[in-house]
Formats: structure tokens, sequence, C-alpha cells
């Protein structure tokens, strides 16, 4: 049987995904003991990748989740415990569903199973199972599982809370040939009004065909009215019945249970229209809202929930819901299994490109206005740049995941490597919620897993030299994720022996990558770790230690604009500081023009512009409030002609908790930059992260604060130096 | 009858809608009205000549805006006679009938 490589890529992202989620909470077990729902969403993950895979006749997977899920199952209704032995033991099935996935991923289809692997796990479970038989009258059917879902949701719909709107609610649809009988819909709506207020009322045009297929005789409109009187139900349903019943009315009295109004649901294309209908008249308040919303039928509830959450109320999911604990936990995890759109990467790449040409067009569009001096016209403008705005942040924030994906993945890494080290090691992670672009997170992944297994391997000594130092058994390495102006700060630390400096030193020179006398900061010998062909390590081990690996680290590193530093204590430990831009697409940027040239900065690491007139300056460094900053001279530093300059301006950005000026000629503003990697032609040149396309269509070049900043230091240490020289 | 007139005002096209919008004439001048879903960016729809308009009418122009909007095009009403300024306060349209601003 063959399929479309399309809808098998399909299945096995959706494996992975479903796959990467119960392995997180299998080692969530480990550390905070069982707990029911999250076994179930276990149960269903497997459950999920069986039903799929039946659909692609992949029998092995079939075959294989099948007894999975036998075994999930007896979990969940607690005929067997699920302790630490069947813990590993299901790891290990994650792991051959996993690489059985890989081969389809590969192949495209199913290859001859692993079969000694697959037997020993399929024995192991059979006896889990083979005990439940002895102690148990059998296994209950499959599909248990399932009833228990539905079970749960139909018990929520009940909510019994009654809505606060003293308005009758009134939802008509209209027979689609009530015109050619002579009534008119708006004839009801009048009549109604006679004895009432109508206090809101929307004409739905959900079932309105295009063109092609639209009959204009026919009636496809529906109205949704509040209506405010003293009319009892009885009055309201005669009026109606002057329609001679050409159609349908929902009446809900006021304070009606929440429960009633979900009837309304069906005279609507989608559930989110209805959401959206109900939540702009006002019939139900947002806590309301939540509660209609819960009691929706499980795949309408996915979609509502997603649409309320994007566009309507960003925090009615959140809101007050009076389930019990455990169920909420079960409709979280509901909603998060589900609660994705897959979207190609390269459709998203495309959006992005097309959104960085209209941040492009909208500039040239926002000069021209200003030049024509209309007012009207540079108003529009501005709302548009406004709209612009948002789109460009809208549309990046999709290519934003949380660093939480790769997060995941490093319990078991740790726990792996520990254990063939024969180490305790704790892991805390924090920050898991901070976001990074896509493409970065991707190229970040594997040099954070890199210093991770470095961290265990040389950072965390062994239980025996711990106790020796006088520390605790156990080892902690900390993982620390955290937004700081404009950039992502990753930080992994150990409480392990820290860098040995002597020892770093006469790696080096007998590696013959430094020459014995020569003086480096203590900053400098830690970083001698990512020359190329540097290792510590006395003895080579299967984790790390061949060399390979940390020049490689810095080097993607490097390739992303970030800078990694190295803070160690001997004897305390070691931390790792990663520090990544958040994206390398499009940045709101601060232009300024040093001679001819056009520079952008990022606007995030702009603290101030002052004027150099107003300060007291000696040499390179200006006195801010007292503290002070040494600064560049743009000119010099990129040999742009001197022409004596009327006003001395200086930029003062934020860089790594340092500041530095940047002596400009003129400050031309905030600006909205396109960023477009450098030309081969500017390898290699430093002090530039990229170019930019202004709305003038000049080329800007983006500067490099990064570079700058360490420009800075190192001038203003060499200038130390000589001064020191010279007192000698 | 309904009769629609194309007119050319500050260079720019604009349609103008006169006499009855009603079930009897909607299917006449569906084909004629739908034609210019999509076809300028912008279209100024003059309502002042429209004299009666029922729900079959209302239909028509939801129909003609909202098919224009999945070409990117704006409809934008103008000039609305007593008849479509009732229709628009009785089922509070006005937002649909660009009510309250000015082209």
């Amino acid at each position: 049987m063959t399929h479309k490589p399309e809808t098998i890529a399909a299945f096995v992202q959706e494996a992975r995904e479903l796959l990467a989620a119960m392995e997180v909470i299998l080692l969530q077990i480990e550390h905070d003991g069982v707990d029911k729902a999250g076994i179930d969403a276990v149960f269903r993950a497997v459950h999920t990748i069986k039903g799929s895979a039946s659909i692609f006749a992949l029998e092995q997977i079939v075959a294989f989740t099948h007894i999975t899920e036998n075994v999930l199952d007896q979990v969940r209704t607690e005929t067997i415990t699920l302790d630490e032995d069947l813990r590993v033991l299901l790891l290990a099935c994650n792991d051959y569903i996993s690489s059985q996935i890989d081969t389809i991923a590969f192949a495209k289809a199913e290859l001859p199973a692993d079969s000694q692997r697959r037997h020993g796990l399929e024995e192991k479970l059979r006896a889990c199972l083979d005990v439940v038989g002895k102690t148990h009258s059998g296994i209950e059917a499959d599909d248990a599982g399932i009833n228990e879902v539905k079970l749960s949701l139909v018990q929520r719909q009940q909510t019994g809370v009654a809505a606060k709107t003293p308005h009758w609610y009134l939802s008509l649809r209209f027979d689609r040939d009530i015109f050619l009988y002579g009534l008119n819909p708006i004839a009801f709506v009048q009549h109604l009004s006679t004895f009432g207020v109508v206090c809101d009322i929307r004409v739905i045009d959900d079932f309105l065909p295009d063109k092609q297929s639209m009959n204009p005789e026919q009636c496809y409109i529906g109205i949704e009215i509040v209506f405010q009187s003293q009319a009892t139900h009885r009055d309201i349903v005669d009026v109606f019945s002057l329609m001679n019943a050409l159609g349908s009315m929902i009446v809900i009295a006021p304070h009606s249970d929440i429960d009633a109004y979900r009837d309304v649901l069906v005279n609507f294309s989608h559930p989110y229209h209805c959401v959206q209908v109900l939540t702009e008249m006002q019939v139900l308040d947002r806590q309301e809202m939540a509660l209609f919303v819960e009691g929706i039928q499980y795949t309408e509830e996915v979609q509502v929930v997603d649409a309320l959450t994007t566009v309507a109320h960003p925090d009615v999911a959140s809101a007050a819901s009076p389930m019990p604990p455990a169920a909420q936990e079960i409709s979280a995890r509901d909603i998060s299994e589900h609660q994705f759109i897959k979207i190609q990467v390269d459709r998203l790449d495309q959006l992005i490109d097309l959104v960085g040409e209209l941040v492009i067009a909208g500039a040239t569009a926002t000069l021209v206005a200003k030049k024509k001096q209309d007012a009207r016209y540079r108003e529009a403008a501005e709302a548009i740049a406004g709209l612009v705005g948002q789109i460009r942040d809208a549309a990046l924030a999709f290519r934003m995941v949380r660093m939480n994906e790769i997060f995941q993945r490093f319990p078991r890494v740790i726990r792996e490597t520990a254990s063939a080290l024969g180490k305790e090691v704790t892991l805390v992670m924090t920050g898991e919620d901070t976001e990074l672009d896509k493409s970065m997170m991707e190229k970040i992944a594997n040099p954070l897993m890199h210093l991770v297994r470095n961290a265990v391997d040389h950072g965390i000594e062994s239980t025996e030299a711990r106790l020796a130092a006088g520390k605790v058994k156990k080892g902690t390495i900390t993982l620390h994720a955290r937004n700081e102006s404009g950039s992502i700060v990753i930080e992994i630390s150990d409480d392990g022996k820290g860098m040995d400096s002597q020892k770093i030193m006469e790696k080096a020179i007998e590696k013959g990558l430094l020459q014995p006398g020569q003086l480096l900061t203590p900053a400098e010998i830690l970083n001698m770790v990512f020359a190329p062909g540097f290792s510590t390590a006395e003895k080579v081990t299967a984790i790390s230690g061949r060399g390979v690996g940390m020049d490689v680290v810095k080097k993607n590193i490097d390739e992303l604009h970030g800078t990694v530093t190295i803070h160690s204590v001997p004897g305390a430990g070691t931390t790792m500081h990663i520090r990544l831009p958040m994206t390398l697409a499009i940045i709101d940027g601060f232009q300024v023009t040093v001679g001819t040239m056009v520079f952008v900065l990022p606007l995030d690491r702009v603290v101030e512009c002052i004027n150099l007139a107003n300060h007291p300056v000696e040499q390179n460094i200006v006195t801010l409030r007292d503290t002070p900053v040494s600064f560049i001279d743009m000119r010099h530093m990129f040999g742009l002609s001197s022409i004596a300059r009327t006003r001395q301006n200086v930029l003062i950005v934020d860089y790594a908790q340092q500041q530095i000026g940047l002596l400009v000629d003129t400050f031309e503003g905030e600006c909205q930059a396109v960023v477009k990697p450098m030309n081969t032609l500017f390898a290699g040149k430093k002090g530039f992260s990229g170019s930019a396309l202004l709305g003038d269509g000049r080329i800007a070049l983006v500067l490099d604060i990064g570079y700058l900043a360490e420009h800075a230091r190192r001038t203003e240490h060499d200038a130390l130096e000589m001064a020191q020289q010279q007192t000698r | 009858m309904m009769k629609l007139t194309e007119m050319i005002q500050e260079g720019k096209t604009c349609l103008a809608l006169s006499g009855e919008m009603t079930i009897f004439d909607v299917a006449g001048n569906m084909d004629m009205l739908l034609h210019y879903a999509g076809l300028h960016p912008f279209l100024v729809v003059d309502v002042s000549g429209v004299t009666t308009i029922d729900m079959a009418g209302l239909q028509l122009l939801m129909l003609l805006k909202k098919e224009s909007g999945k070409a990117a095009c704006t409809i934008f009403f103008q000039h609305h006679s007593q008849a479509v300024l009732d229709i628009a306060s009785l089922l509070h349209m006005e937002v649909f009938f660009d009510i309250g601003e000015t082209s």
C-alpha cells in the first residue's frame, strides 16, 4: 500500500509530537509521582498513534501500540501500578516506536522490524498483563477509555449556572422559500418592537452562498435579537406564529442556564462566529462565556477555545471554571494536544518575506506622505504603518516557539548521561516559556545539548569527590532562559568543580594554541576551551571529551550572531552564558547618519540620545550622571570624512549590561528595518550584523552592537595599558 | 423597478442604485449588480434613489459586499435614502451601510 508522501509526513510529525509529549509526562511522573491526568494523556497518545497507524496499514506499529495501550489501560484502571520498572519499560517502548517512526519517515513505508528488540519489549509488556490475568478477571474492552473521556465531557456540559442577562435572546432562521410565500422577516422585527425594546440585533450572513450558487429569491440570512420585554415566552412565540412556522426560532428567557445558549450553536456555520456574536451583543459576559465554551462538544470545543484565546478574549481559557481541578487538567491537556494548526515552514517563510516587503513599502508610503504635506494622506499612511507594525509582530510571533521545545529533551539526556557515568544529578529548569525564533531554535539545540552533557561529564564531580569536598551528594545543573533587552539569554550552570585555569593554560600550550609566557585575562583563559582542537578531559569518554565539541558550539552560536561566555569559580561550579538575538528577520531600528552613510541599530538597545557638549568629556569618556561611559567616534571607526560637526550627538546603547556611546552626525529617528544577510563581499568585515533596505531605497548597514561593545572595551584596555607603560 | 447606473464622480467610478429593491426585482438585477463585486478596488455605491428595500434586496447588497471583500475590494455606500436609513436603523446595520462616515 502506498500513500502520498505528505500524508505520511503528517502522520510522522503527529506521532513524533505525541511521543515527545509522552516522554515528558513519563519523566514528570518520576519527579512528581503518578498522576491520573498524566497517565490518561499517555494512554491517549499511544491510542492516537495506533489509530493513525492503522489508517496507513502500518501493521507492526499497530500491533505494538496495541499491547502498550493494553498495559496503559490497566494502569489507568489501577490494576497495574506504575512502578519504576514499568516506567523504564514504557520509556523503552517510546524509544522503540520512535525508531519505527524514524524508519517510516526515511523509507516512507514499514521495514522489517528490529525483531529481537521488539520481542524483548513485547514479552515484558505481556508479563505485566499476565500478572493482571492472575489477579483480575481479564482485560476490558479497548474502548473503555474513550467512553470515559466522552462521559466526562457529557457531565461537564451541565454547568447549571444562570446567565446574568435580564433580556430575552432570540435566534431566528428562516425557510429558504419564505420570500416566495410573500413573507418578510423585517415585518417580524417591526411587530416584535411593538411590545418591547429590541436592544440589539444582528443579521447573520453565515449561510449566504457565493454568487455562483446564489438564488436571490431564497432567504439565506438569519437574525439574532436581544429583546427587553415583560412579555411571556408564549407571547413571543405567538409573534413568530405569524410566520406560519416557516423557519425556526430559539427563544431563551432572561437568566436562563448558560447551557441553554448552546442550542444556538447550530444556527451558525462555525462555533467561533456564535461566540463572537454572543460576546459582541453582550449576552454572556467573559466568565459565562468560559462556561459556555467549556461545554461545547469535544471537537468544537477546541476550535472555539482556539479562536477565543486568539481573538475575542485572550484570557477566557483561564477564566474561572466550576470544574474540579483534575478535570480541568484533563481539558487543558486535551486542548494542548489539538490546539495547533500545522503550517508548512516554507509557507510561513514566504509570509515573513512578504511582510518584510510590506514593511519596506509601508516605510516608502510614510516617507512620501511626509514630503507631500497632505495631512489626510499622512494620517492614512500612519494608520497603515501602525497596522503594518502589528502584522509584522504577529507574523514574527508565528515563528516563535517556546524554549520548552528544547528544554524538554534535557531531563532524559541528563538522566542517561548521569547514570552512564555513575553520577547523581538533579536538573532545575526555569524560563521554559521564553520564546525564540523557530529557525534559531533548531540551530541552538545541538550546542545546548553538548554543553549540558559537558556539564554532567566534566562539571559535576563523582559522588565520592563531592562528599570529600563537603558538598551534597547530588549535583545540580540549572538551565535558565530569559529575555533581556532584545536578546535571549540562556544559562547552563552546574555546582561542580569549576574550571581549572592552570590546567587549561598547560593544555593550550601543549596543543600549541598558546605561547608559554603569554599573558591572558582569566576570561581569555577560559575562552581557550572554544579553540579548535582543545579538550581537557584526561580520558575520552563516549559522552564528551573528543575535543570536537566546544569549537563547534562556539561556531554555531557565532553564526546566530550570539555570544557565549564562561564564568567559573574553582570548587563552586561553572556557568555558560549564551546570548542570542531574538530574531533575524525584521527589527525596530534607530537610524543615524555618519558622513554620507546611514546606519541602523536595534531600537531596544538604544538607551538615550545626548549632546556631548552638555556633559563633561575626557578623551573618549563622557561622564553621564556620575557614571563614566566610553564612546566611539563612528567616523574614526569607519574611516569616514571628518568635517567639523555642528553638534556632537552621542547615542548611548546597552549591551550585556554594559553601556557604550556612539558619536554620530545626526539622529534620524525610529524606523522599521528588514534585515538581510550581508553579501559575501562583506564576509569577514566586523562591526555589521546585516544590511537593511530603507523606505527611500537607500541601503543602511545594521551595526553589530556586540562587536562595538567589545571594540570599546578593548580600546579602553589598550589605552589603560599604554598609560601604565608611560608611567613606568 | 430597480435601476443601476454607472457614473463617473471626481474621476472615480460610482454606481447608483435606484427604485425598488425587493423580492420582485432581485432576480433580474443580481448578475448586473454582482458584476461590480471585485471590479474596482474601491467602489462607491450611491443609494439615494432607493425607494423601497426588503430582506431580499438587503441580502443582495450583503452578498455584493461579501463578494467584494473576498476580492479585497471595498464597497462604500453613500447618500442613503430614507428607505435605506430605516432598514439600517431597524436591523442595526449602520456600520454595514457606512452611515455616519463620509467618503
